[in-house]
């Protein structure tokens, strides 16, 4: 009968049948001896399939999945896809990203041009600075936006768009370095690889411009300063009004090892990134509102507030000091160095006239990545 | 801004690879699949992580078993698998007659294993490792009360290949 087919007999054996079932279908085994069969039938087949599981989960728990391979192989990867992954971070994390967006660009913000047709105000992103930070002060920033902000949903917070290109037809891949870099709008020498480094070229692409929109919603913006304990709000006036970044064309290429190596080298070139601000926004009453967040620890904003030039300037966090100044040809870069000398790994970046270069690698050292960076001058 | 630190993320890899890797080459059966999918998971991890990670061994674990449950019916993946076949990354054995009458059982149940849908195969190793019928039901995309009847399929088929291995 229905009552006990093999599904709920299994389910009985397993203890996943509630009391009133249990009782039902125990009173029927009482009274049917082929059910009573199949039941021990059933329980049997269960204890020797634990058995052999058992043996063969015992002989899984041997094996071994070398981990720092595996971490290595993983990095390596994140360079293969690095192109892509640059515009599908920034498409994912765009929620997530706006309200951090917001502040870099309240705190860059410098009008080098005021289109006057659509009352736009446009900056232009254009050098660059660090801010110490700790680890520490950092997740516990975080930490505190989540507990105290976690209320607001981000995506409430406004409404985001992308313009341009999208999905594969995001980048191109390119047959020669000059093809690449043409997108960037002038000719750029082809980076030196020392070839002591062992490194060959796996991928040269190139991307065209996009623009990322967003409008706010104030009400909920201002329910999350408040949470955050802001003593100032948002204009209604912005309601609805669309900001936005425009990211210019990227050329991008990797470098991998011929053999298998953790060594890599990643390059990415792109002209400054644009922010557009509506007409009428007073950004340096946006730049005190969030300098004025009790999240941000006392020293950071203390840094940040003494930024010179803040309206042009992109701030990078120095994290527990792992990051130092550099010199390339006439211009400063900023060198991240992180790991040990088994697997370490470099980060430069700089700016020279209207191009941002990001260099990361690994298994190089600061001086093979200088050498790279001096020679696309 | 992905909400996870580089050296933490660095060291939930370190703490959940290897034993996710474990767990996936049982479902799987082929840890060269399972490596992928844990590597998969990572990068799910990394782009979109969820907004509230109090538990990352969780998250990844679910996000694994669903790739490998989708891959596996995307693929029909049967077949034998000589990198497990072969003891890959095996430590040294303590008794080699010991091993290799342990090895032929692993064997078997590996066959045995293989020849089930990934439906029954999910089903009897999820249960194996802890999971509730809810648990499986959600992780095989399929009614809670169909779980035990699922289960009790599984059971038979394996145990007719095993036994039919073992003669």
């Amino acid at each position: 009968m229905a009552a006990c087919d093999e599904g709920r007999l299994m389910a009985l054996l397993d203890g996943e049948l509630d009391a009133r079932e249990r009782i039902e279908i125990e009173h029927h085994l009482a009274a049917c001896p082929p059910c009573r069969a199949r039941l021990q039938e059933l329980r049997s087949a269960r204890r020797e399939v634990e058995e052999s599981l058992n043996a063969y989960m015992g002989f899984l728990e041997k094996m071994e999945f070398p981990t720092h391979e595996a971490w290595q192989r993983w990095q390596s990867q994140q360079v293969k896809k690095g192109a892509m992954n640059m515009f599908t971070r920034v498409k994912r994390s765009v929620s997530a990203a706006a309200a951090c967006l917001l502040v870099a660009g309240a705190l860059t913000l410098q009008p080098v041009q005021t289109a006057a047709a659509n009352f736009l105000q446009i900056f232009r992103v254009n050098q660059m600075t660090t801010v110490p930070i700790s680890q520490r002060n950092l997740e516990a920033m975080v930490q505190e936006l989540r507990q105290k902000g976690g209320q607001v949903k981000l995506r409430e917070l406004g409404r985001i768009s992308i313009d341009g290109a999208q999905g594969d037809a995001m980048t191109k891949e390119a047959q020669s370095w000059a093809e690449a870099v043409s997108v960037l709008g002038r000719t750029l020498a082809e980076p030196a690889v020392p070839p002591s480094l062992g490194l060959k070229q796996s991928n040269l692409s190139y991307g065209r411009e996009f623009t990322v929109k967003f409008t706010l919603n104030v009400d909920k913006m201002n329910e999350l300063l408040r949470a955050l304990g802001s003593k100032k709000f948002l204009p209604p006036e912005l309601n609805g009004r669309e900001f936005s970044i425009r990211f210019p064309s990227i050329v991008e290429a990797s470098y991998v090892p011929g053999e298998p190596t953790s060594r890599y080298l990643h390059l990415s070139i792109m002209g400054a990134p644009e922010i557009w601000v509506p007409a009428g926004v007073d950004v340096d009453e946006l730049r005190s509102l969030l300098l004025e967040l009790p999240i941000l620890p006392p020293d950071l904003k203390e840094r940040l507030a003494s930024v010179r030039d803040w309206q042009h300037t992109l701030i990078l966090p120095n994290i527990d000091g792992q990051g130092h100044e550099v010199k390339i040809g006439n211009t400063i870069g900023l060198l991240y160095q992180s790991g040990n000398d088994k697997n370490h790994s470099v980060a430069l970046v700089w700016q020279q006239g209207d191009l941002w270069f990001i260099l990361s690698g690994a298994g190089l050292t600061e001086e093979q990545a200088l050498s790279i960076a001096q020679s696309l001058e | 801004m992905a909400g996870i630190s580089s050296t933490s993320f660095r060291a939930l890899f370190e703490l959940y690879y290897a034993p996710l890797c474990r767990r996936l080459t049982a479902l799987t059966g082929d840890p060269v699949l399972a490596e992928d999918i844990v590597q998969e998971s990572f990068l799910r991890l990394y782009l979109s992580p969820p907004p509230d990670l109090s538990n990352p061994g969780a998250w990844l674990n679910r996000v694994a078993v669903n790739l490998a449950y989708n891959e596996l019916k995307r693929a029909r993946r049967r077949g034998p698998l000589e990198a497990l076949a072969a003891g890959k990354g095996q430590a040294a054995p303590a008794d080699p007659v010991e091993e290799v009458e342990r090895r032929d059982e692993v064997e078997r149940v590996r066959v045995a294993l293989n020849r089930l849908t990934p439906r029954e195969r999910f089903a009897l190793l999820l249960r194996h490792s802890g999971y509730s019928y809810a648990e499986i039901a959600a992780a095989i995309h399929i009614a809670p009360t169909s779980v035990g009847t699922i289960l009790a399929r599984a059971q038979r088929n394996f145990r007719a290949v095993y036994l039919d291995e073992e003669g």
